[in-house]
């Protein structure tokens, strides 16, 4: 009874995680798209694709992180698990929730991406991308076994990624004010830039939690 | 009438099973892993069963130190359990450490005392159990640890390995904790009654004694328990886990060998074990000084309150 409920659970994270993985490759995927046309208004009708597209991978790992909360309340976890798992699924959906508000952020408000802010901000998704990559990894060690060193060193690499990002983001902030934009499209850039930074704090934070789990276990 | 002095032995163990149960379950209900409900029908059911089938030995031990200490009739029984009840319940009041085993026997000792037949010889092997049990839970608990650390470690790893280890662990280690209990702890109910086999028989008062015990972790092990549970935070999962089981191996041995121990200080010695292995920080030395200050003064007071009783009601 109690081992099927611990495997529902971890079979629904496990849907939730690879929906929120899908969401971030089609975000990644879309973003280079918009941001190689000429133009946001050459977009035409697939602007409204895009958006329903990232709308409906959202729902989806919105509806996986429903049932998930609802398997831990009928139990199964140990009560300090439940609550770190549900921190663990509200982080990661948070992930989904962001690629759909960045999505819809540069259609409807048109944002133009200027050329030297595109290939520092596709890298900056590129390493969000491998880190979110690497902490699902550590997540499927964590249901399996580990070597503690190992996933210590695993989560120090998820570190190293956040510092590359966020050294890319303070450097294009800093290229962004030395250029001769209006304040206004800078201010609305600057947003930007933080949203897609902000992903990869987002899963260092999600590191953390399980620097914690990993503590609580030790004997 | 005569039945009625069985009613201090009932008392004894009502207060016993309402404080010593925390021991068993306290981390578990504390930190959620095991529900209160589960824990007090598990404590209370192997509670019964340890003391029936286990406590005879005991039982016979006590019965056997009270003849020796020149007590013969029910109503002198009824007289000394009742002065270690109250000395239990006025040091826990108090907030004085104390163990309902030393307190039967400080009893049985005063009474031996008032009538010139205390015999501090024939007591000794109690005293030498009292020290020996802390010291036992911290070889079982050092042991135990060096075990879990070689061949589970890397085990516990795995989530779901770790979460049925946990889960599963404490209520089996709950359950056998409880079975210790009973089985060495219906000595300190009953065991005075049995001087006179007329007035109780030996398998009566294991069952009476079982079911007194049980009887105070249904109807007062609540706050107890959470206040221990709390006390014993600082350990982690795992070796709260160890602890109980440590201290639960130490119990039942004293059960085995017939002597009634404390297991509140089981716990205490287990916890300084794996201090010694894990983190020196859980090493508590007022805790030290508590089950020092606890051997010397609950037999003290008990036999002071056992002759006072006796000189008043006889």
């Amino acid at each position: 009874m109690f081992f099927n409920k611990t495997n529902q659970i971890i079979e629904l994270l496990n849907a939730h995680i690879n929906a929120v993985l899908e969401c971030y490759e089609s975000y990644t995927v879309i973003f280079s798209e918009i941001v190689n046309k000429q133009s946001i208004n050459d977009l035409g009708s697939s602007g409204a694709e895009y958006t329903d597209r990232i709308q409906a991978l959202e729902e989806e790992a919105d509806k996986k992180r429903h049932q998930v909360i609802f398997q831990l309340l009928q139990g199964g976890f140990l009560v300090d698990s439940r609550k770190s798992t549900m921190r663990l699924v509200e982080g990661v959906d948070k992930i989904a929730d962001s690629t759909e508000d960045i999505i819809q952020m540069l259609i409807f408000e048109k944002i133009e991406i200027k050329k030297f802010l595109i290939e520092p901000l596709i890298s900056i998704n590129d390493i969000t991308h491998k880190q979110l990559k690497q902490f699902i990894n550590i997540l499927s060690k964590m249901v399996t076994k580990y070597e503690v060193n190992q996933i210590q060193k695993d989560i120090r690499e998820i570190e190293d990624y956040e510092t590359d990002v966020d050294r890319i983001e303070d450097e294009l902030i800093k290229q962004l004010y030395q250029s001769s934009l209006p304040l206004a499209n800078k201010q609305q850039l600057k947003e930007l830039i933080r949203m897609i930074s902000n992903m990869s704090d987002m899963i260092e934070d999600l590191s953390d939690e399980v620097e914690i789990i990993i503590a609580s276990r030790r004997i | 009438m005569s039945l009625l002095y069985l009613l201090s032995g009932s008392f004894l163990g009502w207060g016993l099973g309402a404080n010593d149960s925390a021991n068993i379950y306290g981390t578990a209900v504390y930190t959620k892993v095991v529900s209160y409900r589960l824990a007090v029908i598990l404590t209370a059911v192997f509670v019964i069963i340890g003391a029936v089938i286990d406590g005879e030995k005991g039982i016979e031990n006590v019965s056997s130190f009270a003849l020796v200490n020149g007590i013969t009739l029910p109503y002198v029984s009824f007289l000394v359990m009742l002065a270690a009840a109250i000395t239990v319940m006025a040091m826990t009041m108090l907030k004085l450490p104390v163990s309902t085993s030393q307190a039967v026997i400080g009893a049985i000792l005063g009474h031996g005392f008032l009538v010139s037949k205390g015999d501090l010889q024939v007591a000794s092997q109690f005293f030498l159990a009292w020290i020996l049990t802390p010291i036992g839970g911290m070889l079982f608990s050092l042991i135990l640890y060096w075990i879990t650390v070689k061949w589970l470690e890397e085990k516990l790893t795995s989530f779901k390995y770790f979460e049925g280890f946990i889960k599963w662990g404490y209520i089996i280690a709950g359950a056998f904790a409880a079975y210790s209990l009973g089985a060495n702890n219906v000595a300190n109910v009953f065991g005075v009654f049995l001087v006179d086999p007329s007035y109780i028989k030996l398998n009566i008062a294991t069952l009476l004694g079982g079911f007194s015990i049980a009887l105070g972790v249904i109807t007062y092990s609540r706050p107890v328990m959470m206040t221990v549970g709390k006390g014993i935070v600082p350990l982690t999962n795992v070796t709260g886990f160890l602890v109980i089981i440590a201290s639960a191996i130490t119990v039942y041995i004293y059960a085995k060998i017939g002597i009634p121990v404390s297991t509140s200080q089981a716990v205490v010695g287990a916890i300084i074990g794996i201090g010694l292995m894990n983190d020196y920080r859980l090493i508590n030395l007022s805790m030290l000084s508590r089950i020092f200050i606890g051997w010397i003064l609950t037999p003290t007071i008990a036999g002071i309150v056992s002759i006072l009783f006796l000189k008043i009601f006889i």
